[in-house]
């Protein structure tokens, strides 16, 4: 016991400052633990994902096969595709960095003004930087109308 | 001794003054008229000053500014429109913070570039080359975190754009993408985040780096380009070199009043360019931003073009990466440097390099400005 706490005091610290250091280095890292752990939720956004909802786009009658129409479905801008009778939407968000890809009717084509990627009328990648094809939002036909299954936006700025 | 014990020498305000803040003036005033290399006296190496005057110029009209900016979304638009046309010079306040911003960073890339083609950041000034790539990124966030405070279309898609190439960082991107937009997509939160950052975090920042690299620059002193040139002519066997006393005092000048009056100068040319560009182009307003359009032609502002023009000629992964290893040599250069003058003795790649770079980046300016797409 003595051979120990000379030994301790010969390297400059007794166990007493050692077990003091310990306590108050523990109790520091706990204090910036719970601190970092508040302050973490406090700045992380409380809404991390979007609901989504199911929204009526039009009816099935005035989109005859082989025709598209560009409509504004709960804030966002869709595409819909009625290809030999199957229904698609389309988001017109670009999966480069998120500009809005317009829709260019004479050339049948999604064009980003932003980076100049050019998608096709199913949202494939024809030219440009994109990594992948265009979103596409779930489609249900009820009755004779058409649903799309859309983000719900945030308020936008 | 304590400073209770220093005895009063001056007597009147001075002395008074002295007991309390207790500096050695002559101290200071050595420090000021230290000698520094003759190089120094050509105004391409006087441009490190010239980045901290805007600085300041940045800091007042960026508080004036924020008397009557409102940092929401559903009226900051207003508001800006308000300080533009309505308040009386807040189309020149804005006006000079808007060109100030632009002349800060051609300044810092100036001064940057000739520190790179003269292979300044040498041993042992590695550390404040990357603090100054730091001040250079703090620069250009200001920038980026400044136009999106306009919100009009330009804020918007930037910001949008902007903050999407964080996601892309593997495994933290998504994270660091919500934390910025304080939500999935750009909204409210994200300009009640970024306004704090760009007069709050940012300014404090910008301050600490500063602060280091001007504490580092006295520190280590400046190059003496002079006498690296003479000491590598004499490893060459050319010449032998000189040294003492009198080569010293033929090879060096004060800093003040000699050197401080090169930087005044330039201050004062950039005073009156900044200004000049002010009256003839006062700033403007883009249409308010619409989340469901993206306008036809838009384009960033001119200084992120190169970035702008590389994304478009590149796949995303690719092109991010390209400017995530870029912009990683670009901080670590200096040991690269080394490390090629150790492997092959070449000492002036940076001098290529750095040209090339410059040129380039040039030539994508060029290029954005004038294409069609």
């Amino acid at each position: 016991m003595d051979e120990a706490k000379q030994v301790g005091e010969e390297q400059g610290m007794t166990r007493r400052d050692f077990l003091m250091s310990a306590a108050m280095t523990t109790s520091l890292a706990a204090s910036a633990t719970v601190a970092a752990s508040f302050g973490w939720q406090f700045v992380y956004p409380a809404v991390a994902q979007i609901p989504t909802v199911q929204v009526l786009a039009l009816s099935l009658s005035k989109l005859p096969a082989g025709t598209s129409k560009v409509m504004k479905l709960g804030g966002n801008e869709v595409l819909l595709v009625n290809k030999n009778g199957a229904v698609h939407a389309i988001s017109t968000v670009c999966t480069h960095l998120g500009c809005r890809a317009a829709w260019e009717e004479s050339r049948r084509q999604f064009v980003c003004p932003c980076h100049v990627g050019v998608f096709d009328a199913d949202g494939k990648v024809v030219a440009g930087p994109p990594p992948r094809p265009l979103g596409e939002f779930a489609v249900e036909v009820k009755a004779g109308n058409i649903y799309v299954a859309v983000p719900q936006k945030e308020g936008a700025a | 001794m304590s400073i209770e014990s220093t005895p009063q020498t001056k007597k009147g305000w001075r002395g008074w003054l002295g007991e309390r803040f207790p500096i050695d003036v002559k101290v200071y005033e050595e420090l000021a008229k230290e000698p520094i290399p003759k190089h120094m006296e050509r105004w391409w190496f006087a441009l490190g000053g010239t980045p901290l005057l805007l600085f300041a110029i940045q800091a007042i009209t960026g508080i004036l500014l924020t008397w009557y900016y409102v940092p929401r979304p559903d009226v900051a638009y207003e508001s800006v429109q308000r300080i533009t046309t309505q308040i009386p010079y807040g189309w020149w306040v804005r006006g000079i913070h808007q060109w100030g911003s632009q002349l800060m960073i051609i300044t810092v890339v100036l001064h940057m570039l000739r520190t790179f083609t003269t292979g300044a950041y040498r041993r042992p000034r590695e550390l404040n080359w990357m603090i100054g790539t730091g001040l250079l990124v703090i620069t250009l966030s200001f920038a980026f975190t400044g136009y999106a405070l306009v919100n009009d279309q330009l804020s918007y898609w930037a910001t949008t754009v902007g903050t999407n190439m964080f996601a892309e960082i593997p495994i933290v991107g998504p994270i660091i993408l919500q934390m910025i937009r304080g939500g999935m997509v750009v909204t409210a939160d994200t300009m009640t985040r970024l306004y704090p950052l760009h007069i709050g975090a940012l300014p404090t920042i910008i301050v600490t780096f500063i602060v280091l690299h001007v504490i580092l620059i006295r520190f280590l002193g400046v190059t003496d380009l002079d006498k690296r040139e003479r000491e590598r002519l004499a490893r060459a066997g050319k010449s032998a070199p000189a040294n003492g006393k009198h080569e010293r005092e033929a090879s060096h000048f004060p800093f003040f009043p000699d050197h401080m009056m090169t930087e005044l100068v330039i201050g004062m040319g950039v005073l009156i360019i900044l200004v000049n560009l002010t009256i003839l182009f006062p700033p403007t307003l883009g249409p308010h931003a619409n989340p469901a359009e993206t306008p036809s032609h838009i384009k960033p502002e001119w200084y992120f073009y190169p970035v702008f023009r590389w994304l478009k000629l590149f796949p995303l992964q690719l092109g991010l990466a390209g400017l995530g290893i870029g912009a990683a040599c670009f901080v670590l250069w200096p040991f690269i440097d080394a490390f090629i003058e150790k492997r092959t003795g070449n000492r002036d790649v940076n001098v290529y390099l750095g040209f090339l770079v410059a040129v380039g980046a040039f030539v994508f300016i060029l290029w954005e400005l004038f294409a069609l797409q």
